[in-house]
């Protein structure tokens, strides 16, 4: 199906049995998430069909799908925090009697509690959910899908905010469904999980399905090795030297730690390289960027700009002192997309646009005509919406607005997420061009061909914590791979 | 069945409720004596039928200001009838007046649930469309004392029981008997908990399958229907409906009674116990105000302080997330 | 002439056409006599003033219920203070930075703390106006005559009466300041999506604090210029104003969701509302009738912006496929 223009998943087959554990994995973007969603009617395919016991169906909402016993679990748990567990997990289908149908609280309780000891979670069905864990609240919403007598449950990386303590009790309770013959399927991208649990593999590789495999029949390299590619681009042609005359660190992090988030992250920029930060889903690389821009106040640690304290506060901060922040999300974070070009473009700098605060028009068309061009972007006029334009001109946009602000560092976040191939090697080219001119970026990607192809260095995060670090020479997407999942670390 | 206990909130309120009564009563004895305290009872009829309804607004993250306008108009509709028709039943009259409030409960309804359009400015439109409504029907003219029967002012004038030398009138008891209703359906009811679970959580709501927009409906014509209910006991409580002043600012003493009460303003919770006594707090306060000799003129000024000061405690409770399952 | 069509001030620009053919036709030229209208502008200049700052509050994305309410305030304080015999001047800019202060207060309250607009300036709306009248009473407070009087007063050579001509400089350089200053893309850019703004180096909390103190400030000025207008101070005074404020607002084409908006719509939006007054009282229709009206007006406003920006996006939806 497409998303926008962009294919986002192609010619998927996967198979969901009862009494089975089905694992679908892949990196960030993979798809993985896209077909669950189908699945569970969130979205609807475009093409190509999906069936229950052999019937076609066709899903316009969830809704449906979970009267016809198909149910996903998120991994932001959607409950209701004001509500206790028991009616959390009846709500819209609470247990009644009487003639007046009123809600049978007692009946709702004990049936709550019923469900919570078949899965063997200790949670008393009084308890209010807004006060629970994260975890917690997925066993309540694993409970509330239970209470619809579901005979899919689809897990979308259900453990990625759980402790490992909280994924074995999770686990449990995987296996005894799978044992009562719910048929399961599994999000992920955690292969030691995998491994775990898993009665099937299925591999998805940039939007589509690479193999189906048995755990027993094979292993993580294999499965890392799928999940890859062979195709990381041709790295000799990158320049393997890095233009560093500066011995000062451009961006100096030290020890920073947000509570819940990440814990002493420590590294260095340096003008004219590229630092990638790998890792998965929820390893705090995002949240790491929005500490050193000034978005979100970090619980501790420091952050140096060429040597100084840099005392960011909040964006505008980090604007004055340089330091330029491309987020991942494009829709929501990058541009206001009822805008347009022109008003996105100039955004970030308006004041040094303008004249005391009178703005002129020429010169901020003039300002953004003329990035928007060394992008190659195409568009009409900068008085379009930003919302007409195909996802790698809007990327270019926000690009633009960046490099305007004439940063010396710049963080990208997920670059070229929904970007087509064009205009990703384009930006590719463009940060190439900016790192030569003695930028120091930061670069935080899913796509780990595009990582190792642009870094000169790779940091890894795991669970909020960096736990490897790469040269060049030594990155390759298997050892990155492992580090990010927690197999091993090693050190360049 | 669990036992039901106080929860904190609704404590804190009550205590509220005791300190404003000692302090009053301390400073002057008169407010302790029968006729203050048959006043404060007099009071709390009309906020708590409305109060019930804004909290069912109020929990599904919505707000109701055009209330007062709605009671005015029923109290109107109701008066004019006892005009013209003085000769039928009261229940007929009754009637007339809850179906008035439920016509224009229905009205912010549609609007709110299904053009979409924020709460907020719907009711503030119709807050004041339904008032110059009342002067159109009632030709600016006022309803007198001797168009509103007896038979009506004795619910007021009249209780089943006298503590103490105080009179339990009927529309207290008429009220109650509403809040019963009301907190047995919270409970008890499908659609008083769908209420409660698309407040905490629309997005998750949707996804179980409780129909939102009608929820949302809902809470407004059954605001518009007790409203109407509200401007029979005002004619019975004052004896007569004038077009400017019947209903006029009640949405503000009522959101402060809600809010005090424990509804939170960001929705999702609320209790209709909470709601009874903030409105005892409310009319405690208004009585103290006018035995103590204050003049009324400073209403005003302690409804818009009393809101901004639940409003603010509520923020702060929730920042260091605090509260227990409603 | 098709951008023109689009441009959402159509509305009242062709409403008010509509307004001055019907109000020509019934009432003939007692209506369409210049003099008279421009003279009968003078009551709508409160008003004016408040939806030009409450204008910039709905653009990015706030609502202010306690305007009238700083106005009466403002009035009775700035009043009481001549009757203390306070000089004018210091009266005068007494209540100025009154107005502007409890815009402040409101602002800081929205953007520091987080807490809800609508919720904040309902309790404004309602304790400024307390304090009023716990000042007050139901007495009134006298205007010293030095004071009273400026909507008799004309710009030299002109039948502009003054308080329009203030109207409309205050207008033209709000109009300027949104449209052409950084500060006013930035008022667009918080109320179409605050979060992207932040990211994008805007001060958010600046821009939300900020366009309070104006909006205060208006009031203030409001406040002062009723005094003059009525020669006395009561705490009731402009009852309910900004329930007209609110719907020229938004009759002005400013979307309630904010990013949308300009001061000429409102400013069209204002007069097509005091055109509308203006023939309902020369058709001796009642206060009350009209408060039905307005209050029909506000709704149906809101529905008409709201259905045609679905059909606006329905048929961009459909022209990028």
């Amino acid at each position: 199906m497409a998303f926008g223009g962009v294919e986002v998943v192609k010619g998927v087959d996967v198979a969901l049995v009862p009494g089975e554990v089905h694992a679908i994995v892949g990196e960030n973007g993979a798809g993985k998430s896209t077909v669950a969603k189908i699945l569970a009617g969130v979205h609807r395919p475009t093409g190509g069909t999906v069936e229950i016991g052999g019937h076609p169906i066709a899903f316009e909402n969830p809704r449906q799908a979970i009267e016809r016993g198909i149910a996903l679990i998120h991994q932001e748990p959607l409950t209701f925090p004001d509500l206790d567990v028991a009616e959390n997990i009846f709500a819209g289908h609470p247990p009644t009697r009487g003639l007046l149908k009123r809600v049978d609280w007692p009946a709702m309780h004990a049936r709550a509690q019923e469900i919570l000891d078949r899965l063997g979670v200790k949670l008393s069905s009084a308890s209010r959910v807004g006060g629970l864990s994260v975890a917690d609240q997925q066993f309540v919403e694993l409970a509330a899908a239970l209470s619809r007598d579901a005979k899919a449950l689809l897990m979308d990386e259900t453990t990625a905010a759980l402790t490992p303590k909280e994924v074995a009790e999770l686990f449990t309770i995987v296996r005894r469904l799978r044992d009562e013959g719910t048929a399961l399927a599994f999000v992920t991208h955690h292969l030691d999980e995998v491994f775990e649990i898993a009665d099937r593999i299925t591999v998805m590789r940039d939007d589509e399905k690479v193999a189906e495999l048995l755990p027993k029949e094979t292993d993580v390299r294999e499965v890392v090795r799928l999940m890859v590619g062979r195709d990381v681009g041709d790295r000799s042609t990158r320049r393997s030297l890095f233009f560093a005359e500066e011995k000062k660190a451009a961006l100096s992090v030290r020890n920073l730690s947000k509570e819940g988030r990440f814990s002493g992250v420590s590294f260095d920029v340096f003008p004219g390289e590229i630092v990638g930060l790998a890792g998965l889903v929820g390893a705090g690389r995002t949240d790491v960027c929005r500490a050193i821009f000034g978005i979100e106040k970090p619980t501790s640690g420091t952050v140096d700009l060429a040597g100084a304290p840099a005392g960011i506060r909040n964006p505008r901060d980090a604007v004055r002192q340089g330091v330029a922040l491309v987020p991942e999300d494009r829709q929501h974070e990058g541009l206001l997309m009822p805008m347009t070009i022109g008003e996105n473009g100039s955004l970030a700098i308006l004041r040094r646009l303008a004249r005391f605060g009178w703005r002129s028009e020429i010169a901020e068309q003039t300002a953004v005509d003329g990035y928007l061009e060394r992008l190659h972007t195409s568009y009409r006029s900068s008085r379009q919406t930003v919302k007409e334009l195909s996802g790698g001109n809007q990327q270019k946009v926000v690009l633009a607005k960046w490099l305007m602000s004439e940063p010396k560092v710049l963080i990208l976040d997920e670059p070229t997420r929904g970007v087509d191939v064009g205009a990703k090697a384009e930006i590719h080219a463009l940060i190439d061009d900016l790192v030569g001119k003695g930028l120091a970026i930061l670069l935080v990607s899913s796509d780990l061909p595009e990582l190792l192809d642009l870094s000169d260095r790779v940091l890894v995060m795991k669970e909020g914590r960096l736990v490897g670090e790469f040269g060049r020479a030594d990155a390759t997407p298997e050892r990155v791979m492992f580090a990010a999942t927690g197999q091993e670390a090693h050190a360049a | 069945m669990r036992p039901k206990f106080v929860a904190g909130r609704e404590l804190g309120t009550a205590v509220l409720l005791v300190l404003v009564m000692i302090a009053a009563g301390l400073k002057e004895p008169r407010y302790l004596q029968p006729s203050s305290l048959e006043s404060i009872l007099l009071w709390i009829p009309l906020l708590l039928i409305v109060g019930v309804g804004q909290m069912t607004v109020i929990v599904t993250r919505g707000i109701d200001v055009s209330v007062g306008s709605m009671v005015g108009l029923s109290a109107m509709a109701v008066g004019l009838l006892l005009r013209s028709k003085p000769g039928l039943n009261l229940g007929v009259d009754v009637l007339a007046g809850v179906s008035t409030g439920l016509l224009f409960g229905a009205i912010n309804g549609v609007l709110v649930a299904f053009a979409g359009i924020p709460p907020i400015i719907v009711t503030l439109g119709t807050l004041s469309a339904y008032r110059g409504l009342i002067f159109v029907i009632s030709h600016s003219e006022q309803i007198d004392a001797n168009f509103i029967p007896a038979a009506l002012t004795k619910w007021s004038s009249d209780g089943p029981i006298t503590i103490g030398g105080v009179v339990l009138p009927w529309i207290l008891v008429i009220a109650l008997a509403v809040a019963a209703g009301a907190a047995w359906s919270v409970k008890f009811s499908r659609t008083g908990r769908d209420i409660f679970a698309y407040g905490s959580n629309p997005e998750a709501a949707r996804l179980r399958g409780i129909p939102v927009k009608r929820i949302q409906f809902l809470v407004y014509a059954l605001t518009g229907a007790l409203c109407g209910l509200a401007g029979v006991l005002y004619a019975s409580r004052f004896g007569f409906v004038n077009p400017s002043t019947a209903g006029q600012g009640l949405e503000l003493i009522v959101i402060a009674a809600v809010v005090i009460g424990g509804t939170n303003i960001v929705g999702g919770s609320g209790t209709v116990l909470g709601v009874l006594l903030g409105c005892c707090v409310l009319g405690a306060i208004n009585v103290a105000l006018a035995v103590l000799g204050i003049d009324e003129t400073w209403q005003q000024l302690v409804y818009g302080a009393v809101i901004l000061t639940a409003v603010l405690v509520d923020a702060v409770v929730r920042k260091t997330g605090k509260g227990t399952a409603k | 002439m098709k951008k023109l069509l689009a441009r959402r001030e159509i509305v009242p620009a062709v409403l008010i056409l509509l307004a001055l053919l019907v109000g020509g036709v019934t009432q003939g030229h007692k209506f369409l006599d210049l003099h008279y209208l421009l003279d009968s502008t003078s009551l709508y200049v409160e008003g004016g003033l408040l939806a030009i700052g409450m204008t910039l509050i709905i653009i990015s994305g706030q609502i202010d219920l306690s305007v009238a309410s700083n106005l009466a305030l403002v009035a009775c304080v700035s009043a009481k203070l001549t009757e203390a015999h306070y000089s004018p001047a210091i009266a005068i800019l007494a209540g100025l930075a009154l107005g502007t202060g409890l815009g402040w207060l409101n602002g800081v309250l929205v953007a520091r703390l987080q807490l809800p607009s609508f919720m904040v300036t309902l309790a404004g709306l309602a304790g400024y106006r307390g304090i009023a009248q716990a000042m007050m009473g139901s007495k009134s407070a006298k205007v010293p005559d030095k004071l009273v009087g400026i909507d008799m007063a004309y710009v030299p050579h002109t039948p502009i009466p003054l308080p329009l001509a203030v109207l409309i400089v205050v207008a033209v350089v709000t109009g300027l300041i949104l449209h052409r200053t950084v500060a006013g893309r930035w008022i667009y850019a918080v109320g179409t999506n605050a979060k992207a703004s932040l990211y994008s180096a805007v001060p958010v909390a600046r821009v939300t604090t900020g366009v309070f103190i104006v909006t205060g400030f208006m009031a203030g000025l409001a406040g002062l210029i009723i005094n003059s207008r009525l020669g006395v101070a009561r705490y009731d005074d402009a009852p309910g104003l900004e329930l007209d404020v609110i719907t020229a607002v938004v009759l002005g084409g400013t979307s309630i969701a904010g990013g949308k908006g300009s001061i000429l719509g409102t400013m069209l939006a204002l007069l097509l509302v005091a055109l509308i007054r203006i023939q309902m009282g020369l058709a001796n229709v009642t206060a009350e009738y009209q408060l039905l009206v307005i209050g029909v007006l506000l709704v149906l406003a809101v529905l008409a912006t709201n259905i045609t920006e679905r059909l606006v996006a329905k048929r961009a939806m459909h022209n990028s496929r």
